[in-house]
């Protein structure tokens, strides 16, 4: 028995019975002998970063699953077969994955989909969430500004993100003013302005082949 | 001026493993037009720029990440 997680995207034009229903389907493969399915996560409909087979939306579908791994053989023939179903990735899980915040930032715009999770409060956020979710809010403050391309980036997807990033930066910094924070302001601007922009104009040059290369590469390692 | 030594930031916020379905995580290892960073860019250790590397592949594979932004 290994456990693995798998993420599908469907089709976004497919209903969320039929969704359910195909669900159902692919999962009692994979219980069939002894396998057992621990979560299910949807994170409901969201946009591609580049289209696939024409379409520009996706629905994410996570599940994490315990199962032999000779039953995965027939399992991706199905999904393969499935044309409602733009893309899968199986790999072997990594325990208990935490929802990334972005995700839980999304799931708030919509209510019927996705976790559940409390509303993002900056408040509340710095106190419930682990250690490695509070912290970081002091070092992300310089780094927005030293790199504003990779950092702005993102947030164009989604506004609310925007908002409560600096929300989270602002509070923190209150009570928080210790060295740490003063240290990674001073070393920052050194380290971080110059090797961004001689990389994007690399990027420019070999942007065509190392697309494909990189689509080969992933294509294949998920047959496997 | 002397040149401060560089920390991981994943090592600093104590991230064990990188998840490849944090795309906003995974978006500050990337260039502007997709590529991914180099540890001399970014300063991270060498094993999380191993998980880096192949969380940012998997995210490209789902379409959460682009294998090029505006490219035409």
């Amino acid at each position: 028995m290994n456990k693995y997680e798998i993420v599908y995207i469907f089709r976004s034009s497919l209903t969320s019975e039929e969704l359910e229903s195909k669900l159902e389907n692919f999962h009692s493969l994979l219980t069939r002998d002894e396998g057992q399915i621990s979560a299910v996560e949807h994170w409901g409909k969201r946009q591609l970063a580049y289209p696939i087979d024409k379409e520009r939306n996706g629905n994410y579908v996570i599940a994490q699953f315990e199962t032999e791994p000779r039953s995965l053989p027939d399992f991706e023939r199905i999904l393969k077969l499935d044309d409602q179903i733009l893309r899968y990735l199986i790999v072997i899980s990594e325990g208990e994955l935490p929802i990334p915040p972005s995700m839980r930032r999304e799931s708030d715009d919509r209510p019927g989909s996705g976790y559940g999770a409390a509303p993002r409060k900056s408040s509340e956020d710095a106190a419930s969430k682990p250690a490695m979710e509070s912290e970081p809010d002091t070092e992300r403050e310089p780094d927005t500004e030293s790199e504003p391309d990779a950092a702005s980036e993102p947030d164009t997807e989604s506004e609310p993100e925007t908002e409560s990033e600096t929300d989270a930066e602002s509070e923190p910094d209150a009570d928080e003013e210790t060295e740490s924070e003063s240290e990674v302001t001073a070393e920052e601007p050194e380290e971080e302005e110059r090797p961004p922009t001689d990389v994007v104009s690399d990027a420019e040059e070999l942007a065509a082949p190392l697309g494909e290369a990189g689509e080969a590469e992933e294509r294949s390692s998920s047959d496997a | 001026m002397p040149r401060l030594k560089k920390v991981c930031k994943l090592c600093e916020r104590r991230i064990p493993k990188v998840d490849y379905k944090d795309e906003h995580l995974l978006s500050r290892f990337i260039t502007d037009r997709g590529k991914i960073l180099p540890r001399r860019a970014t300063g991270s250790c060498a094993r999380h720029q191993r998980q880096i590397a192949l969380a940012i592949k998997r995210a490209r594979y789902l379409a959460l990440l682009p294998y090029i932004r505006d490219y035409h």
